[in-house]
């Protein structure tokens, strides 16, 4: 025995009320809510005005490069850094990043200034990194957002 | 509600009931941490660059609930099966169309499927489990017939 079965249109309105009641109240009285609207791709910049970590737009990380004061540490994975990375920088990669700063340690002091980068825009590691080595006593240390993206997009040659 | 008699051979029957557990489980596991996590999976529907901004988190946000109501319907409301297995379908196509898309543009993005968990990249897992759930909905769909 069955019930007689809705028309597909009751059900398809069924199915979407429900879904949008729940993901409205979710939203409204739920303990995790998020914005209605969203810009994501400003997300690594919000985070690092949070943090206190100045940003760096790609004319200035050209400068920071040529100049050589600062040390600088690219947070991608080692292959994409072999494929090709700034002048100068050293590899850094973001999930190994406590590892590798034992190694490095000489290199660091809290006075050394650092530039973090890793990909662009969309990759979290650089800014992470960025508060991990301040965390450990850097005091100077900016972010290059744009990082491998930008510095590409601006002709800028590799290593 | 009329009650009709259900003349089926009672192995689609029970096949029925069968498929609609199993994706109506499949559906919950998938919600469940969308739902708890909903910024992490804004964050993986943005990354498949599909979508205009303005529906980025408006997708994030209703997705899980769908998906839930799908669920309670293949559950707990038969006369609601067909329609609840179509939107099924519609979703996993969009989906697995998503995905497709990624893989051919050579993205290294999370699928997003189970929630924005790093883990589980977009590629030709996420298709192949993809298919098999269509397969698995399309099964269904025959059996309520």
């Amino acid at each position: 025995m069955n019930s007689r079965p809705m028309s597909i249109f009751q059900s398809w309105a069924l199915v979407v009320v429900c879904a949008l009641l729940l993901g409205t109240l979710a939203q409204v009285v739920g303990p995790r809510r998020i914005p209605w609207v969203e810009d994501h791709s400003r997300r690594v910049e919000l985070k690092a005005v949070a943090a206190g970590i100045e940003m760096v737009d790609v004319a200035r990380a050209k400068e920071i490069v040529e100049k050589g004061e600062f040390l600088v540490c690219d947070a991608r994975k080692i292959e994409d850094f072999d494929a090709g990375h700034l002048p100068g920088a050293v590899s850094f990669p973001f999930g190994t990043h406590e590892e590798a700063y034992n190694e490095l340690a000489a290199l660091f002091s809290p006075e050394q200034p650092v530039m973090v980068y890793c990909s662009g825009l969309d990759c979290d590691d650089a800014l992470l990194l960025a508060k991990f080595l301040q965390a450990q006593g850097s005091t100077k240390v900016v972010l290059f957002a744009e990082g491998m993206s930008g510095w590409k997009e601006a002709g800028h040659p590799l290593e | 509600m009329n009650r009709v008699p259900d003349n089926r051979n009672p192995l689609w029957i029970a096949l029925e009931w069968v498929a609609c557990l199993a994706l109506a489980g499949v559906l919950i596991a998938a919600a469940l941490p969308k739902i708890s996590n909903p910024d992490q999976f804004a964050l993986a529907v943005y990354q498949y660059q599909l979508l205009p901004t303005m529906l980025v988190n408006l997708v994030a946000v209703y997705l899980p609930w769908l998906e839930i109501s799908c669920a309670a319907a293949l559950v707990a409301l038969p006369a609601a099966r067909r329609g609840a297995l179509l939107i099924v379908a519609g979703m996993l196509v969009v989906f697995t169309l998503a995905i497709a898309w990624v893989v051919i543009r050579g993205q290294a993005i999370p699928c997003g499927c189970f929630g924005g968990d790093d883990s589980a990249e977009a590629g030709w897992w996420s298709l192949a489990r993809n298919c098999g759930l269509l397969a698995l909905t399309a099964l269904a769909l025959r059996s309520t017939r």
